[in-house]
């Protein structure tokens, strides 16, 4: 995360790039300074969306690397990256956002990758809502 | 499906960032709230995943100590739920208990802890039938939560169900279990009559019925033995009636359904045994002694003047007598022997002195006295005894305790609405031989 930091900051040309260098220091004090905080996973959260946004606003890719090292930092704290299958839906997320940054990339303006977006997570609610009924069903005693 | 409060927090940051990047038309808005959605997304599709397995994984057996029983009978129930929770999750299971019993005590719900192999809940609790019917166990309720989200999930299909349970009813005015036939009562003496059942077995002598052998016993020993049968006698019973008092709400209903049952009661014996004696009380203060009246009109117009709410100059709270205090002693004793803690066994000899003190001073209280003197003088084997049960029945104690010394059969009528397993408390505590509700 530092380096993705580091680099969007070095390659932006701007001032802006060292925002990103700050926004580290919020993300690093709540890793580092209190660990045994309980809220501190919502928090840190909340300050890598921020140096994302930093991040991305400089460069779509830095944004990307940014997302992975916090997803990343974030499961390791809560201790869901431990077996094969956290492994797997780690690169699931990151396939997800690369595809993700891919889209915005190539978009102009926000409304397309927006629709598409919400389509995508609207499909995929729906097809759960309709096998989440039918296990209720099947389990709840209903008549199939 | 809930979201819990982290999981809420990040859905508004995801908000916000999508209304930002909407507004603004930026791009790097647009990618942070993505990523955001997509996280909160795939928690949601693991969490669904890992229920399911859960759900699965779920096997319920269930047994009843009895599965035919009366109303107001007590059963144990035995859940054995077995499990297997990922790593991660909290797994709650609670019974689904049918409506119509009770919960005595014991455990109805538990929770499951995140073990890579199976495991086995043990849910044990007693339940008292509370109406008659046919009962069955619905199922279980499941919880299922991690740090995002959380769910709850009835598991009603028929492998989690069952079995039944079938309650009789049991009649408001069930008879005593001794046999009484119409106008008579079975006592344990002799008597120039006799009634149905046998009182003793003795030798034979000359001149004995050779009616009454019983030549069961009589071939197994080798000698003559005869039934003595119990006497009968005839009469009527004390009516002893507890008012409410005065100064406190009480259930109106139920005390003109008292009334009405009393004075019935007291016309039943008049045509039947030609007298009645009844007992006003109103807690610790008695009011009025009508002894063996045989004038139906006389009787009615005395209970219309005290049947109403009384004054009470005197009151109880929780009075005990010697011998609950003597009770407390020992089980102070008891615990003494049992604690090693030294200001526990400090406070426990104090407690035992304060006890002592209590007990050396205590004499009988001016109410029992009178209650005593009230039953000596007159004839009865029997005591009906009606109250509504408001407030402290530290009174009601005291007269069954004097009732069972001189060998007076104590029956309880009180009001329908209590819940039998207070009933069933309060028959315990009173030693009352039969409780019943007056309708």
């Amino acid at each position: 995360m530092v380096i993705g930091a580091l680099g969007a900051a070095v390659t932006a040309h701007s001032t802006a790039g060292y925002l990103c260098l700050l926004l580290l220091i919020p993300v690093g004090g709540l890793l580092f300074a209190v660990p045994g905080w309980h809220g501190r996973i919502f928090y840190l959260a909340c300050s890598g969306e921020l140096l994302i946004l930093a991040c991305g606003a400089l460069t779509i890719w830095a944004g990307l690397f940014t997302a992975w090292m916090l997803a990343g930092v974030v499961l390791l704290e809560l201790g869901m990256l431990e077996g094969k299958e956290d492994f797997g839906v780690f690169m699931l997320f990151c396939c997800v956002t690369l595809v993700l940054a891919a889209v915005i990339q190539v978009s102009d303006h926000v409304l397309v990758p927006l629709i598409l977006l919400a389509a995508g997570a609207g499909l995929v609610l729906f097809f759960q809502d309709i096998r989440n009924y039918q296990l209720r069903k099947k389990y709840t005693g209903a008549v199939p | 499906m809930r979201l819990k409060r982290c999981a809420q927090g990040l859905s508004l940051l995801a908000v916000l960032l999508f209304s930002g990047a909407f507004i603004l038309d930026n791009m790097a808005a647009l990618f942070a709230a993505g990523t955001l959605l997509c996280a909160l997304c795939g928690q949601y599709l693991l969490f669904y995943r890992r229920q399911w397995s859960i759900v699965r994984s779920v096997d319920v057996g269930r047994s009843l100590s009895r599965s035919l029983v009366r109303r107001g009978a007590t059963i144990q129930v035995t859940t054995t739920v077995t499990v297997t929770v990922p790593p991660r999750m909290q797994v709650g299971v609670t019974e689904r208990i049918p409506a119509s019993v009770a919960v005595q005590d014991g455990v109805t719900s538990l929770a499951a802890d995140p073990l890579p192999s199976s495991q086995n809940l043990r849910l044990s609790y007693r339940i008292t039938a509370v109406m008659h019917g046919t009962m069955y166990f619905s199922g279980l309720t499941l919880r299922v939560s991690d740090l995002f989200f959380e769910d709850s999930i009835d598991l009603l299909a028929d492998r989690f169900c069952g079995p039944s349970l079938s309650v009789q009813p049991t009649g408001m005015f069930e008879p005593s279990s001794k046999r009484v036939s119409i106008e008579t009562r079975e006592i344990e003496k002799m008597s120039v009559l006799s009634g149905l059942g046998i009182r003793a077995l003795r030798e034979y002598y000359a001149g004995d019925d050779l009616r009454r052998i019983d030549w069961k016993l009589s071939a197994k020993h080798d000698k003559l033995f005869v039934r003595e049968y119990t006497g009968v006698m005839s009469l009527p019973p004390l009516i002893i009636v507890d008012l409410p008092w005065r100064g406190a709400p009480y259930p109106a209903a139920e005390f003109d359904r008292m009334v009405a049952m009393v004075a019935g009661m007291v016309e039943y014996s008049i045509r039947t045994y030609q007298y009645v004696s009844v007992l006003v009380v109103s807690g610790p203060n008695i009011l009025n002694l009508m002894a063996d009246e045989k004038d139906l009109e006389r009787c009615i117009s005395v209970l219309r003047e005290w049947m109403h709410p009384a004054e009470r100059t005197v009151h109880f709270y929780r009075a005990a007598d010697r011998s609950d205090l003597r009770s407390q002693i020992h089980a102070i004793e008891t615990a003494q022997e049992t604690t090693p803690d030294a200001e526990t066994l400090r406070f426990l000899g104090s407690l035992r002195g304060y006890y002592g003190t209590t007990l050396q001073n205590q004499k009988m209280y001016a109410f029992t006295a009178q209650v005593v003197r009230a039953l000596s003088s007159l004839t009865a084997d029997e005591v009906v005894l009606f109250s509504l049960f408001s407030g402290d029945i530290s009174h009601i104690r005291q007269i069954a305790r004097q009732a069972k010394t001189a060998k007076i059969r104590v029956h309880v009528r009180m009001p329908g609405t209590i819940e039998p397993p207070l009933r069933a408390f309060y028959q315990a505590r009173l030693g009352a031989d039969t409780m019943e509700a007056f309708a």
